[in-house]
Order: C-alpha cells, then sequence, then structure tokens
C-alpha cells in the first residue's frame, strides 16, 4: 500500500516516493488503491484530472463511486476486485463516471497488493482514459457500417479485382444477377478476362490503362458473360484503391439496352417500311410547316427528290389559291393541338400538274409528350374522284331521264285522258258516258302517280298523304262537286309508298271516292265524304317501329247508305270489281260498314314482309 | 252561247289541244289561235291580239311556255293563264314576268278551267 506517510522520508526518495511520485507526474494515467473493503485510500493527480474529484473528496469513499450505475447494480467493482483476488490482476475497459456526472471510456488494470509475507494489503487501479479512441471507434464502425449498406442495397454491384484481375470479392447483387458462387469467388476462378466476351476485351484493356494512369475507371457500359454463357449490360465505375485491389462499381442497365435495340429494330423496320411504301406520300414537317422528312413515295408522288424539299415549306405543294389562304399551316396547329386530322383537295406536282390528294395527318410526339410537329400520310386519289364525279354524272343523268320518262308517262296518260274526252263527246248514250267519264277519272289517277314521282327526290317513293289530299280535291273537282254541298275531310299521316304499291292503292281510293260522290248524295242531298291514311299501330308489338305497322285507307260518307243486300264480293259494278281486284293485289283486307255512315277500310302491308300480319 | 272572249291556246300536243280547244267552245270561248312552239306562240299572239293565253309550260323547239310569255310580254299584255303539272316551280319564275299571270295545275276539269279563265278576266 501506498502511504503520504512515506513520501519525503529522508533526502533521498525510497522506491516507493519514487513510484509516486512517478505516478502523479503521469497526467494521462489515474492511480487509485483500494483496502479489501473497497474503499479508497489514495488519488494520484491523474486520476483527478481524469475524474474530476481531489483525493480529499474522494478518500475513503467506495470504490462503486467511479461505476456507471448499471455496472453498480450488477457489482462490477466488487467482481473485478475478486477476480484481483483470484488471479492477482483484473483487466477490463468500461465506462466509468465522473465528478461532473458524464462517462469516461476507461481501460483499467487492478492489482491485488500484497505485503512481503503475502498477506493481502489492498488494491491499486491504473487506469487511463481512452473516452477520445472509443468514440474515434464508434464513428469508424459507423461509417464502415454506413458503407457496408451502401454496399447492400439492392440496386449496385460492386466487385473487387486483384491488379492482376482476379476477382477477390462481390456483393450479394453482384451474384443474383450474374448468377455466380461466391465459392467460385473464393476458388479464385473468375477475372476480368473470364467475365469480359472477346469483343470487349481491347475496350477493357484501354479502361485497365486508363485505371493505371489516373487511378479511376469509367464509367462505361459493356456487356459481360453471366454463369449461364449469357451475356448482360452494365455500367461499370471504380477505382484503384491503393491496397493493390480495385474496387467496381457496377449497375444492370440490360433492360435499357434491350428497349434501346428493340427501338432500333423498330426504327429500323419503320425506316424500311417508309423507304419502301411507294403508294403512298410520307413526310413530316415541324410546327411552323418546314417539312424534315420525304420518303420515296413523296418523291414519285410530287416528283421532288428529297434534297430538293428537306428544309422547304410545306406550303409548295398547294395550289396558288390554297397557299394564300394558309389551309395547311391552320391544319398543323389544328393538330398539333387536338390530334389527327384528314382532309383532301388538289395539290401540285414539280411539273406544275395537279392531283386530287387524300391525306391523313398525325400529330408527331417525340415520346415525352412534346409535339415536334406534324407526319402526313397522303395518296393520289384523282383517279378514284374523276371515277366518283363520272358514277355521280351517270347516276345524275338518269335521274334526269327516269324524271322525263314520268314526265312523259303522265303526258301520254294526258293524252289517253284527253282521247277520252273527245270520244265521249260523241256519245250520247248517258250510260256509256258515265262510263267513258270513270275510265277518265281512273287514268288521271294512274297519272297522278307519275306526275308525283317526277316532283320527289329519288324517283322512287311517293308521298302518299300528299297524293291522296290532291286527288281527293281533283275528284271533286272533276266530277263538279261543290264543296257547299258535299264537303270533305281528309286526314292523311306522312306514309311512303313505291309504285308498285301507290297506283293500285291510288286506283282503289279513286274508285271509292267516285262511289261516294255517284251514289251517296242524290237529288241534291248534303252530307261528307271523309277520307284517312294512318298506320294501324294497335297492330305492331311494342318493340317494333311504327312505320312496321299496316297501312289503312278508309273512304266513309253520311249518305243514304248501301243497299241492305250489298256484298262487295258480289257486286258486279266495275269500280267494286276493280276495289276487289286491286285489294288482292295489295295483299289487303277490305272492311265495310253501312248505317248511318257508310265506311269501307281497306288494310295493306307496307311491305313484303307485312303481308304476313294478320290484318 | 258565245261569250266574245278570243282564247290563244299553247299546247305541244295535238290531243290534248283539240280536247281543251273543244271544251273552251263548249263552254262558249272562241279560239283567237293556237300554237304549239313558244316562237308559234309569240307570232300568234301577235297577230292575233288575243284576250287571254292559256299556255302550257313544256312546249315544242327550244323555247318553254316561260320564255315564250317573256317575248309575248314586250308585245302584248293579255292575261297569260300558264298550265303545269308542277305549280310550285313554275310560282317560283313568276314574278319576275310582268303583267297579269296565273297558274292552273294539271290535271283540270272543265269546270276548273273555265273558273280560272274567268278569275283571270274579272
Amino acid at each position: 500500500m501506498i502511504s503520504r506517510s512515506d513520501a519525503g522520508n529522508g533526502s533521498s526518495l525510497s522506491a516507493e516516493q519514487q513510484l509516486r511520485v512517478l505516478l502523479q507526474s503521469l497526467p494521462d494515467y489515474a492511480f487509485i488503491t483500494f483496502d479489501l473493503g473497497n474503499r479508497i485510500t489514495s488519488w494520484s493527480a491523474g486520476a483527478e484530472r481524469i475524474l474530476g474529484w481531489t483525493e480529499a473528496e474522494v478518500r475513503g469513499q467506495s470504490g462503486d463511486t467511479l461505476f456507471t450505475p448499471e455496472d453498480q447494480a450488477r457489482g462490477a467493482a466488487r467482481a473485478e476486485q475478486e477476480t484481483a483476488l483470484r488471479e492477482g490482476r483484473a483487466e477490463d475497459e468500461r465506462w466509468h463516471l465522473r465528478k461532473d456526472g458524464s462517462r469516461l471510456w476507461g481501460s483499467g488494470v487492478m492489482t491485488l497488493l500484497r505485503d512481503a509475507g503475502g498477506r493481502h494489503l489492498g488494491f491499486a487501479k491504473v487506469l487511463r482514459d481512452l473516452t477520445e479512441r472509443r468514440k474515434t471507434e464508434e464513428a469508424l464502425r459507423a461509417t464502415e457500417e454506413r458503407l457496408q449498406r451502401v454496399l447492400e442495397t439492392d440496386a449496385v454491384s460492386v466487385l473487387f479485382f486483384e491488379k492482376n484481375g482476379t476477382l477477390i470479392d462481390a456483393n450479394h447483387v453482384f451474384l443474383r444477377t450474374s448468377g455466380y458462387t461466391r465459392a467460385q469467388i473464393e476458388r479464385r476462378e473468375l477475372s476480368w478476362r473470364s467475365l469480359t466476351p472477346p469483343e470487349w476485351r481491347s475496350f477493357s484493356e484501354e479502361q485497365k490503362k486508363k485505371l493505371s494512369a489516373t487511378g479511376r475507371i469509367g464509367p462505361y457500359e459493356k456487356e459481360y458473360f453471366q454463369a449461364d454463357g449469357s451475356r448482360r449490360w452494365m455500367v461499370f465505375a471504380g477505382r484503384d484503391l491503393g491496397d493493390g485491389t480495385i474496387a467496381e462499381f457496377a449497375i444492370d442497365i440490360n433492360d435499357r439496352k434491350r428497349a434501346e435495340a428493340e427501338l432500333r429494330d423498330s426504327e429500323q423496320r419503320f425506316r424500311l417500311l417508309v423507304e419502301n411504301v411507294r403508294e403512298y406520300a410520307l413526310f413530316q414537317a415541324d410546327p411552323d410547316g418546314n417539312i424534315t422528312s420525304w420518303n420515296p413515295g413523296a418523291e414519285r408522288l410530287f416528283g421532288y427528290p428529297q434534297n430538293e424539299m428537306l428544309g422547304q415549306h410545306i406550303s409548295r405543294l398547294l395550289t396558288p389559291e390554297d397557299r394564300d389562304s394558309g389551309v395547311l399551316e391552320r391544319e398543323i396547329t389544328r393538330v398539333i393541338e387536338g390530334g389527327r386530322e384528314q382532309d383532301a383537295r388538289w395539290m401540285v406536282r414539280k411539273d406544275g400538274t395537279r392531283f386530287w390528294a387524300q391525306w391523313i395527318t398525325e400529330p408527331l410526339d417525340d415520346g415525352s409528350g412534346h409535339v415536334r410537329g406534324v407526319v402526313k400520310v397522303l395518296r393520289d386519289e384523282t383517279e378514284r374522284l374523276e371515277t366518283e364525279q363520272a358514277l355521280r354524272a351517270s347516276i345524275s343523268e338518269k335521274e334526269t331521264l327516269l324524271r322525263e320518262v314520268h314526265h312523259r308517262v303522265k303526258n301520254n296518260l294526258q293524252v289517253i285522258v284527253s282521247l277520252l274526252s273527245l270520244q265521249a263527246d260523241q256519245i250520247t248514250d248517258s250510260a256509256a258516258l258515265q262510263m267513258f267519264l270513270d275510265t277518265q277519272s281512273r287514268v288521271r289517277s294512274i297519272a297522278r302517280i307519275h306526275e308525283t314521282l317526277y316532283s320527289s327526290k329519288d324517283l322512287a317513293e311517293i308521298e302518299f298523304a300528299q297524293y291522296t289530299r290532291v286527288l281527293v280535291q281533283d275528284l271533286f273537282a272533276f266530277y263538279d262537286v261543290p264543296t257547299e254541298r258535299i264537303a270533305r275531310e281528309l286526314h292523311a299521316d306522312d306514309m311512303v309508298l313505291n309504285i308498285t304499291q301507290a297506283i293500285p292503292l291510288g286506283l282503289i281510293l279513286n274508285e271509292l271516292v267516285v262511289n261516294s260522290l255517284k251514289h251517296a248524295f242524290p237529288d241534291g242531298r248534303r252530307g261528307t265524304v271523309r277520307v284517312s291514311l294512318r298506320y294501324v299501330n294497335e297492330l305492331v308489338g311494342p318493340d317494333q317501329p311504327l312505320d312496321e305497322a299496316p297501312g289503312e285507307l278508309c273512304v266513309e260518307d253520311d249518305g243514304v247508305g248501301l243497299p241492305p243486300d250489298f256484298d262487295v264480293e258480289r257486286v258486279e259494278s266495275m269500280g267494286m270489281y276493280l276495289v276487289r281486284i286491286l285489294t288482292r293485289q295489295l295483299r289487303g283486307s277490305l272492311v265495310w260498314t253501312s248505317g248511318e255512315t257508310t265506311r269501307f277500310c281497306l288494310r295493306f302491308p307496307l311491305s313484303l314482309e307485312q303481308s304476313q300480319v294478320d290484318l | 252561247m258565245s261569250k266574245g272572249i278570243r282564247i290563244l291556246i299553247v299546247e305541244d300536243e295535238e290531243i290534248i289541244l283539240a280536247d281543251v280547244e273543244r271544251q273552251l267552245r263548249k263552254h262558249g270561248y272562241a279560239i283567237a289561235g293556237t300554237a304549239s312552239s313558244g316562237a308559234d306562240a309569240v307570232r300568234e299572239a301577235s297577230s292575233r291580239d288575243p284576250d287571254l293565253i292559256l299556255m302550257d309550260v313544256r312546249l315544242q323547239g327550244t323555247m318553254s311556255g316561260v320564255e315564250a310569255a317573256r317575248e309575248i310580254r314586250r308585245i302584248s299584255r293579255a292575261p297569260i293563264l300558264f298550265v303545269s303539272a308542277h305549280a310550285n316551280t313554275l310560282a317560283a319564275q313568276l314574278p319576275e314576268l310582268a303583267g297579269h299571270n296565273g297558274v292552273l295545275v294539271k290535271p283540270f276539269s272543265p269546270t276548273q278551267l273555265c273558273e280560272a279563265i274567268e278569275s283571270m278576266l274579272s
């Protein structure tokens, strides 16, 4: 045990005094002694500097004071002394407490003190403050851990080579991507050379020279062999670590390279397609209308070689009248803002001749949504236009001819009416004269059909409501019926019929109205003739359009009525005979009622299919 | 019973012309003359000075009834009653034609013909 009373004994220092002076003169070390009861018995200047307490403050205090609460709870001080008792010394590194409560990392050796007889006197502890070193180590460890985490990212392969090119380490990303195993690396089977395809070796050699010269390499892109012999693209960058090894970082760019290759193939195919399409002119223009591409089809169609058109304004292809109107400039603006458009107009070849061009214009996208112009696909449709025009002219000519035919048929029927009229002038028998008049009326009803067709739009369909209106009016005039005596009422749905239906139906209408005019109102009797034309909607299913319903033509009068024994099937008059046979021709059905009013109703199908409808 | 009214009939179809002529005579009208072409109509209108001209629109030759009427208007103020199956088409052309003009729609009955003539002359 070191005792203060031993210091300064005599002029020369004793060995103990010398030791004490020595211990006091080492400020970086704390020298502390304890009795066997763990009480502090001495405290060096170094201890005061490192731990903060003066000797007076700690002498007699428990050695636990210097330990952290956690170590105190564990009985660390006692355990340390027991080790020293058992083994003569105990050595460790741990956190200790300073007077101000802060902690220091101390490396200490606890030694058992014995007297000459070997009796235990206490303990001596030499403690060194290694807090700064500890912090440096922790910082280094943190840095290493960060670096390790970086190396373990899923995206970056890390490879370590010896300078001779042998691969000596790689992270899991490289192993997973390439298919090589760690065992192969450990067996030193892999090298820069074995990983590099033959055609890339000279390039790799250049990179190695660059590495020797600058200590750095890359970034550069190249293919390397994977474990299964296939190739994979990566971008590499690395540096000489200065310890005989080279680190390379690599990122997989295989997908990007494949997409680029596919795009190149696609562009190549497209270019071949564009260059080989000769029936169509394909060319591009920038947003200002300047031509930026011009395919062989355009050369053939317009007569301008590519070198004459690149950079030229698109309006050069237009006729002077269109060029001044700015029509293509407006089209380009619309296409860029709103997408695809199509148009057709005359264009001009290099030799000044014109052709009828039909085209589609599409916006040209640079892939990132930015429109960098338009592409125009154009075809010479002059021949088709001329064919269409010839066809239209031919149709128009035939329409005129057909119209003329209807007019002449009507005129001829008019001539027949006049012939009958002239002939009738020589007839004295009233019954025969009536027959002539009735026949005139019938012929006029047919003439009216042709006249209506002559005026119709398509020369094939007759607006039968209008026809009915005119014919009834004609009949009243022809038979000199004063409307103040016999009124007429007409209700007609719009109904379109073809000539096959219209002629028999017109004749039936003629007969039924004439029948009323001639027989229903004898002796100046007054009354009304009602004519109706309608669709029989009640015969149509709920899902059928109304115009698929059968038609119904009714003629009704409030005259004297029919004879009690009237039967349309038996009556022998020419008029009713015509009604019977024409009803059959129309595949219709006729019903009549007689009482206060006499009513004839004919139902007829409006198309052949409808002839199956139960009328 | 003569009404003393002289009518020029312009009709290119002789049978129809004969029938109309007969009907007019039957109803007391006198026939000032007949013509089957526009040129004949202009000449007859000039030489016969009718009280009314009954004019078909379609005629022989290159001149239509309306074109003939346009020429007649230079020399005659007689009312012209056009006869046409297509009243609407004709009606559109009449306003540009000077003088007193009317339209009778074909086919017509003798009564309708007489009423139209009387209406024009009243």
